[in-house]
């Protein structure tokens, strides 16, 4: 089971040190956990403790573990720290705001660390729509970052609301309930990201027990919730092991011809009119041009 | 009856141009989805960037600086648009709700009406299946994520050509479900109920006054349980407004099982009342936008639906030269 703690944005004060240390120890003793991803603190102190924490679950405990910073404010300095406390990758959230400085920041870490095994990955969050492929064009082109993918859930507000008023009994299944214990980082377990609370609460778990208690208790509760009966999340349906894993390259799809299709020029686009149609065509189209430059640019 | 493609290569200097959604200009490079396409200058390069939409081609040849030559070097990887295209969906809520199985399916079945209307009747398009998508383009999509951001480029795209609302619901879709049912994942046996939740609270939130569904014709299993979810929601009252179906794939296509889909009401308390829409008027701009959805149609395959809305034309008997069919239900007066 992975262990999610955080998402975008995360503090980790005192509780945090208390509860994440007991909590994982008791998890791995009891063979519950595959990996943990935990978000990034902004805070310079916070972050040294969390790199810490993660190197000694990876070294007692060989299971992966990595974090994740939002791109707006991932520098070179943290990918060279989380490769030096050897994490197992980091995972870049892409919102909206501008590629560049997180580009550049994976450019100059990997000039720093040439050969580093540290992976680097890009998730798209929902709010980048419309600006999808641009964005993972410049992420692979210009930081060479082949793994772009969906985030599973959006770092900025939840979309899912639910209304507030269904409380069906009826036992519901989550794939990413089953496969991953999301937990805040002073210890409150909750379903998924998207549960995760605005404010924290007081009732939070202080040892492994706890936690796997509440989370048991989660899943026999979803279909209680209403924000979970109204989950269009693809990662409700896959978990997290597809949700969150490396990119599914794609089945085996027969190719249209051996010539790549991809060539998308204008001799290509003409080759689906008839002859005519193509003569007819170069000529409007020169004819044009030539209106255009006699037009000028007015 | 001759079937004629809108002709893409114009270079109108009152048209607007825009960049396709699939292509990409990184450092002088042109890009299709993943794949490197072209190299191009200074000037085509900041011609490229300025191809949003805003700005007509004499406007946007005036600001970047270029000439004819430049603009004939980019022409293929534009679309053309015969009006401006707004910075940003209207923000009212829309009174009209287009609910599709796939981000293709609503425009290639209802497309020149949702061009033709949606200007005075606030829309929302909610795509429902955004799992997985097509693509007959391995290369430049290598991944299902790529298939799935592109798809996802796509519906932007077109939602601001034509001003409507854009919403993606994640479900997985009939491939994936197959696959995850063969895994031995429970959660796939949920998805109808939870499509069902989550239109039922789409449908809340909007209070639409028109809701329209693809129409179960032929063998399109996300579009049949999208029909099979919004009729049983109507069934029981829980949809206020009109249920119109429009013609998705494969039934646009030709394909049509029409007879079959009608025999299904007999017997039924709903009647499907049989009607058309002309929309000769918004064609051209319908047909130009198989280049938007360039990742997943072909141009040849444009030419089967356009052939469709001929013979819509034809069995709607008044004057239009093409149009879409629709259905709407009405409880039957027995």
């Amino acid at each position: 089971m992975l262990l999610i703690i955080g998402w975008a944005g995360a503090e980790y004060g005192p509780g945090a040190r208390e509860f994440l240390p007991a909590a994982v120890a008791g998890l791995c003793a009891e063979s519950t956990l595959s990996g943990c991803l935990a978000a990034l603190p902004a805070e310079t102190k916070e972050k040294e403790w969390l790199l810490n924490f993660l190197s000694s679950v990876k070294r007692v405990t060989s299971i992966p573990a990595g974090v994740m910073v939002r791109a707006a404010v991932v520098s070179a300095d943290d990918l060279v720290a989380c490769d030096t406390f050897g994490l197992d990758e980091v995972v870049i959230i892409q919102d909206t705001a501008d590629p560049g400085a997180a580009i550049d920041a994976v450019r100059t870490y990997r000039q720093e660390r040439a050969g580093a095994m540290m992976r680097v990955r890009v998730w798209f969050d929902e709010a980048v729509r419309g600006g999808f492929q641009a964005q993972a064009c410049a992420w692979k082109h210009d930081a060479l970052i082949d793994d772009v993918g969906l985030t599973p859930f959006a770092s900025q507000s939840p979309e899912i609301k639910g209304d507030g008023g269904v409380a069906d009994r009826q036992p519901l299944s989550c794939e990413w309930l089953r496969s991953t214990i999301t937990v805040t980082p002073s210890g409150e377990v909750v379903r998924c990201p998207a549960q995760l609370p605005e404010h924290g609460r007081a009732d939070t778990a202080a040892t492994a027990a706890d936690v796997i208690a509440r989370h048991a208790s989660l899943r026999e509760t979803a279909g209680s919730s209403p924000v979970c009966r109204s989950c269009y999340r693809l990662a409700r349906f896959v978990g997290a092991d597809v949700a969150v894993s490396s990119n599914e390259a794609r089945p085996d799809m027969p190719r249209i011809a051996a010539v790549p299709q991809y060539r998308d020029f204008v001799g290509g686009d003409l080759r689906s009119f008839s002859p005519p149609e193509q003569g007819a065509a170069v000529a409007s189209l020169m004819a044009r041009i030539r209106a255009l430059n006699s037009e000028g640019s007015s | 009856m001759k079937t004629h493609y809108v002709n893409p290569l114009v270079l109108d200097p009152r048209s607007f141009p825009l960049v396709r959604p699939h292509i990409t200009c990184v450092d002088n490079e042109v890009y299709f989805g993943s794949c490197r396409i072209a190299r191009v200058s200074e000037a085509e390069s900041n011609f490229l960037k300025e191809c949003d939409g805003r700005l007509n081609l004499a406007d946007v040849a005036g600001r970047a600086g270029v000439d004819a030559t430049c603009v004939t070097l980019c022409a293929h990887w534009l679309l053309w648009w015969g009006g401006q295209v707004a910075a940003a969906p209207p923000s009212p809520p829309a009174e009209r709700l287009v609910f599709t199985a796939t981000h293709t399916g609503a425009w290639l079945g209802m497309g020149g009406r949702l061009l033709l209307e949606t200007r005075r009747r606030r829309t929302a398009v909610v795509t429902c299946f955004g799992s997985l998508g097509e693509s007959r383009f391995v290369e430049p999509f290598p991944t299902l994520a790529e298939v799935s951001m592109a798809a996802r480029d796509e519906a932007a795209f077109v939602a601001r050509l034509s001003g409507v609302e854009q919403r993606v619901l994640n479900f997985p879709d009939h491939t994936l479900r197959e696959r995850l049912e063969a895994s031995g994942r429970t959660a796939s046996e949920e998805v109808p109920g939870a499509l069902r939740s989550a239109l039922l609270e789409v449908i809340n939130a909007y209070r639409p006054s028109q809701i329209f569904a693809p129409a179960a014709l032929g063998d399109a299993p996300d579009g049949r349980l999208l029909f099979e979810t919004l009729l049983s929601l109507f069934a029981e009252g829980d949809i206020e407004g009109e249920l119109h179906l429009f013609e998705d794939e494969p039934a646009v296509r030709g394909h049509r099982g029409v007879d079959e889909f009608l025999s299904s009401f007999e017997g039924s308390y709903l009647t499907p009342h049989e009607y058309y829409v002309d929309v000769t008027a918004s064609f051209p701009e319908k047909a130009s936008l198989i280049d938007v959805f360039r990742c997943t149609a072909d141009r040849r395959a444009a030419v089967p639906w356009l052939q469709s809305a001929e013979r819509n034309a034809a069995l709607g008997g008044d004057a239009a030269a093409r149009a879409e069919r629709f259905w709407e239900l009405n409880l039957a007066s027995f």
